[in-house]
């Protein structure tokens, strides 16, 4: 098996679903020629065409409203919005249209869409760069919430929120575009959108993370395994529709949860996941659900020793592991 | 665009709208300067599309090599509205080039200084970056 990079596995996927299903197109800002601003989309310009790799005007609203369009005439649009920062202007429409047509017309029109955003801070990007917008999402029935990990699981993952027939937002960590590196085999393959991974086995704790925060905290529980604490480690991967399943299996057997995620505290993903434990495993805690996250404050600050306070990095996970762990 | 300028769509807005070429420094003068006084007399905004050329790429991240040919920055390099400006000045002979050139060592020193006095001045401290979120948080003032 080949090692590739977060970025490259997520290219992989979409070649491989433009060659599948001629349905499939891509429509976004400068992902034709340019082949994206991070290079998602790079040599597809040329290999399938300017119809099926569509640049796309500055306007995210148009960009979403053209892809679920397309999806109610029965096409798979993959619709980029160049950061997460920029889908606001889009919230209209995957709020209102894509998330509620399914609902709104008795199963008669369904929205088969993928709409791809590159998410989180920690690269330098400021408050307009920089933001982590699950929560916004992941309280709207209707729509799909992915987060991958790994390259394995952003390739897996990528091809399953092509082929599924419902909305899927597709957030990517930036950060680990280039620096999250992994095995990926050669041939056909898909990660099913639902279940959690565990990632790591452990006695001691659980740690529930995604994305950026997921690779953080295999770092973390590496660290304080010297330590003799054994932490079992829980990828979400899909945050809506959640797997509690997986969720109350690993709390009923470590007893004790530590929720992680750069996206700020206050009424972010963690208190799910916490009330989920709360209401189904409260008589297996020894310890209260803990929740690390990024601070209340609008968006990651430009200044680096600012950006540095706002993220969460392995040290910080591996101190919150050790406290919950002496609980 | 479904229009040829950005300035027909002022129309739709009740606004009048102008595109002026963004090469000619007067140009430019001369159409904000009508938008301005409008302004001043309370009658509202303009739309003014000012048409011109990208020189630099969009970002220190964005290697524009890949979507656009050395060629044709190159030839709107010969449009760069300060040098266009600098022509017709002393063309018409209202600055001579000893003028220009003190104005630009003048420019020149004013970004360095700034720069150099950036770059000496401290970090903030990390935990500054906690406020001000709202406005009762506000501490200069």
């Amino acid at each position: 098996m080949a090692e590739i990079t977060m970025i490259e596995a997520i290219r992989q996927a979409m070649d491989e679903e433009l060659a599948r299903d001629e349905n499939v197109f891509i429509v976004g800002e400068d992902v034709g020629q340019r082949g994206g601003v991070f290079r998602a989309t790079v040599g597809l310009f040329d290999k399938y065409g300017g119809e099926r790799v569509i640049d796309s005007p500055l306007a995210e609203a148009s960009i979403v409203g053209v892809g679920i369009g397309a999806a109610l005439y029965g096409m798979r649009p993959i619709c980029e919005i160049q950061f997460a920062d920029f889908i606001h202007p889009a919230f209209n429409q995957i709020i209102n249209e894509a998330a509620k047509m399914c609902y709104r017309s008795n199963g008669d029109w369904t929205v088969p869409m993928v709409i791809r955003a590159p998410y989180g801070g920690g690269i330098g990007g400021g408050l307009y760069h920089s933001q982590s917008l699950e929560a916004l999402f992941t309280h709207t029935p209707g729509l799909k919430v992915v987060v991958p990990s790994s390259p394995y699981d952003a390739k897996g993952l990528l091809k399953s929120a092509v082929r599924d027939p419902n909305p899927v937002l597709y957030f990517e960590p930036k950060k680990g575009y280039r620096l999250i590196k992994g095995e990926v085999p050669e041939g056909e393959y898909t990660v099913p959108i639902g279940p959690a991974n565990v990632t790591r086995a452990g006695s001691d704790l659980t740690v529930f993370s995604y994305g950026m925060m997921h690779y953080y905290t295999l770092q973390a529980a590496e660290a304080v395994a010297k330590e003799g604490i054994d932490v079992e480690v829980v990828d979400l991967r899909t945050l809506y529709p959640v797997d509690r399943e997986t969720i109350l299996k690993s709390v009923s057997k470590t007893g004790k949860a530590l929720i992680v995620h750069e996206d700020n505290l206050t009424g972010g993903y963690g208190g799910e996941i916490a009330a989920i434990i709360a209401e189904g495993a409260f008589s297996d805690l020894d310890a209260p659900v803990r929740r690390l996250a990024g601070p209340d404050v609008p968006a990651v600050p430009f200044s680096h020793p600012m950006q540095d306070w706002f993220m969460l990095n392995p040290a910080k996970i591996a101190e919150a592991i050790r406290q919950l762990a002496r609980y | 665009m479904a229009v040829p300028s950005s300035a027909d769509k002022a129309c739709g807005l009740g606004l009048p709208g102008e595109m002026v070429d963004g090469t000619d420094v007067f140009a430019v003068f001369g159409a904000v300067s009508k938008a301005v006084e409008r302004a001043r007399k309370g009658n509202g905004p303009s739309l003014i599309e000012t048409r011109m050329y990208r020189i630099t790429p969009h970002s220190s991240d964005d290697d524009d090599r890949t979507y656009r040919s050395r060629e044709e920055v190159e030839e709107n390099k010969k449009r760069d509205p300060l040098l266009l400006a600098r022509t017709l000045l002393e063309k018409e002979g209202l600055l001579t080039a000893a003028q220009i050139d003190e104005m630009e060592a003048k420019a020149k020193t004013m970004v360095d200084e700034a720069v150099k006095a950036a770059e000496a001045a401290p970090y903030p401290a990390p935990e500054d970056a906690a406020y001000p979120v709202y406005a009762e948080e506000v501490r200069h003032g």
